[in-house]
């Protein structure tokens, strides 16, 4: 069993850049000392959504703070930037941490990001597919070269050479295509924490189905499962501190895309254009039913229903490497004291899936 | 006079990437002690060989910064026209952040043609490039936001996150590679960086343009502080010191000046750094102080093999610090 903590670094109204970095870094510290094996950080550009863009950096950083955390990105935004300079780093802190970065990627959601780097988001899958594979070939051979549909550049090597046999990354899938894409080529995958357990089960069984078809040991392969998490010993307490912060932060992810627009016509996003549509129909659009079904579907209660939540996905879907995001727990100290009760409380009683 | 650090990341013959970082971080985690009076680390960007294993300054400094209290840490060169502006500006405010106003961002225009192919830059363009990405970049640092509509960018406004945590953002330096980005920095009063593989003469050149163009424009440059940077290879026996400075520069001048002669680059190069014996650098050095006016040295201890040779080095050169400060 493997724990994590996800840090969103989304700046709640009212909050200074200060504020909300220096909380990026305490978390990160306070993750150490309390335990947990991982920090994830996330990428996102120009809005409040979060303030950390360039996740190497801030995973730099991080690495540099601790002695033995992993930290991951989860994930770096693919299609966006060179390959070239995306394995440069990669290699660059593989060796710098020895071995305790964690490559994790996704594909982008948020227009303004390929409006401003200069890539046409429809190419999303298809880049993401290509800059993934060149990235995970040039960390074995130290080279890469592209003479593809989506870029173009002569061979080269690169420096420094890589330090972990096996680089750790994961991917977050959402859709069948990605999560069918992975299983094929036996790749961790990152299930998301706005899916309730039998779509996540439905994701692994996919997931398995194709892996297995393709020669993989499917119990070899380390997915992650991601919650929002809040525990108090209080249920109502943990349900209410969270509301404020959350009801904020899905407003604040709906603006930062236009792909939730009616009248958007973007290609390659029809799994979250439907997802969206199922929201609507839901009646999910209103913040405060949203965050009732966020917090009936995440661990936010007591430690007991908090293991039952998590446990009951843990057997639904094999996964044994759980990732929690806590900033939803109000001040830094109440983040800090809730992640301590989720490792004392709650991690040392999840079991292995039944 | 300020003296710092500056890693190249060379990876020898012999050596493993492992061993050329370690190197550069146990240096670091060193003279980040209150007893050191070095203040500055600054990290060489270089692409697709060993003359330079970090291909993302920005990145390595994030780790030092990290990892110290105290030094101020950044890029030595980061090649802003072949980097997308907004990365630059993001990375460097992140770190102004997280460092507190502790990170650097000493930069460069792009010297290298088959990288300025490769990144598909136009070189014909080149400086024009490189100004137009200073400017979306020194607009990101100084109020948050940019909103460029060049030639070679175009998009709307966006909020550069986090904003910067120093005022003005961070401290800037830019290499002086040529006569046009010189100039350009004099007009807007930027400070420079003397390469140490330029020579004398160079630097001097470099030097009197940036002043006289400076009071051409009126500039206000009192707030200029030059750095020279220096490859430092001591020893008590100064053919040794000499022979290893040669050894260690070898591929690099092959590789970065493949049309000169090779080994009278080599041999200027070492008479115009701290190498040889204690008795040899001193005069060289001074001099180059004077005729480029720097307020900072940036010294380069890497070509020593021996590393209690080098913390030997450092201590010596510390404590003479030491006594300045002091009188």
């Amino acid at each position: 069993m493997k724990f994590g903590n996800i840090c969103f670094s989304y700046q709640p109204p009212g909050e200074t850049h200060k504020q909300v970095m220096d909380r990026f870094i305490r978390l990160g510290v306070a993750s150490e000392e309390l335990g947990f094996d991982t920090y994830w950080t996330l990428e996102h550009h120009f809005t409040e959504f979060g303030l950390t863009g360039n996740l190497f950096v801030a995973a730099a950083n991080l690495l540099g703070r601790t002695k033995t955390l992993q930290v991951g990105t989860m994930g770096v935004v693919l299609p966006t930037a060179h390959p070239v300079r995306q394995l440069e780093d990669v290699l660059l802190l593989d060796q710098m941490s020895k071995g305790r970065f964690n490559f994790g990627v996704v594909r982008g959601l948020y227009h303004k990001d390929f409006r401003v780097f200069g890539v046409n988001m429809e190419d999303s899958r298809g880049i993401t597919q290509s800059f993934h594979t060149m990235i995970i070939d040039g960390v074995k051979t130290g080279r890469i070269s592209s003479d593809g549909e989506h870029i173009e550049f002569p061979e080269v090597e690169v420096y420094p050479t890589a330090y972990s046999k096996e680089l750790p990354t994961c991917m977050t899938a959402e859709s069948a295509s990605t999560t069918e894409w992975l299983a094929e080529r036996g790749l961790p995958m990152v299930l998301s924490w706005i899916i309730g357990t039998n779509e996540k089960k439905a994701q692994m069984e996919l997931y398995n189905e194709i892996a297995i078809e393709h020669g993989h040991d499917i119990t070899k392969i380390d997915h992650c499962m991601t919650f929002i998490c809040s525990v108090d010993n209080d249920s109502n307490k943990a349900r209410d501190v969270c509301r404020a912060f959350l009801a904020n932060w899905y407003d604040s992810y709906v603006n930062a895309t236009n792909i939730f627009n009616d009248s958007n016509q973007t290609r390659g996003y029809d799994y979250h254009k439907g997802q969206w549509r199922d929201f609507v129909l839901k009646g999910h659009t209103n913040s405060n039913r949203r965050v009732d079904y966020s917090n009936e579907i995440n661990p936010v209660g007591t430690p007991e229903e908090c293991i039952s939540i998590i446990q009951r996905d843990i057997d639904a879907t094999g996964i044994t490497n759980i990732t929690c995001g806590f900033e939803a727990n109000g001040s830094e100290e109440e983040i800090v004291a809730s992640m301590g009760r989720f490792m004392t409380q709650v991690a040392p009683f999840l079991k292995d899936p039944s | 006079m300020k003296f710092g650090l500056f890693f190249l990341n060379f990876q020898l013959d012999g050596m493993t990437s492992e061993n050329t970082l370690d190197n550069m971080v146990s240096m670091v985690s060193l003279v980040d002690a209150d007893e050191y009076h070095f203040d500055t680390v600054l990290i060489y960007e270089h692409h697709f060989s060993k003359s330079g294993i970090i291909a993302s300054p920005i990145t390595a400094a994030g780790f030092l910064l990290g990892l110290t209290n105290r030094l101020h840490i950044g890029s030595l060169n980061q090649v802003i026209t072949t980097h997308h502006p907004v990365r630059v500006a993001e990375e460097s405010s992140l770190l102004d952040q997280m460092s507190e106003g502790r990170f650097i961002l000493g930069f460069s225009n792009s010297e290298n043609d088959f990288e300025m192919d490769f990144f598909k830059r136009n070189l014909a363009s080149r400086q024009q490039q490189f100004e137009a990405c200073y400017d979306i970049i020194n607009e990101a640092l100084t109020t948050g936001y940019c909103h460029p509509q060049n030639d070679f960018y175009d998009f709307p406004k966006v909020s550069i996150n986090p904003h910067c945590f120093s005022k003005n953002g961070p401290k800037q330096y830019v290499v002086a590679t040529s006569k046009s980005v010189v100039e350009w920095a004099a007009k807007n009063a930027l400070s420079l960086t003397f390469k140490w593989d330029d020579s004398l003469a160079d630097k001097e050149s470099y030097a009197m343009l940036y002043n006289e163009i400076a009071m051409r424009y009126g500039i206000d440059i009192s707030n200029v502080e030059h750095q020279l940077t220096v490859i430092v290879n001591l020893n008590a026996d100064g053919d040794l010191a000499r022979d290893e400075a040669k050894g260690y520069l070898k591929n690099y001048i092959v590789e970065t000046y493949p049309d000169i002669d090779h080994v009278a680059k080599i041999n200027s190069i070492i008479a115009e750094n701290a190498i040889g014996t204690d008795a040899e650098y001193y005069d060289q050095i001074k001099l180059a102080v004077e005729k480029t006016g720097v307020k900072k040295i940036l010294l380069s201890f890497e070509s020593m093999k021996d590393s209690n040779d080098v913390k030997n080095i450092i201590n010596m050169a510390n404590d003479k610090i030491s006594k300045n400060i002091k009188a």
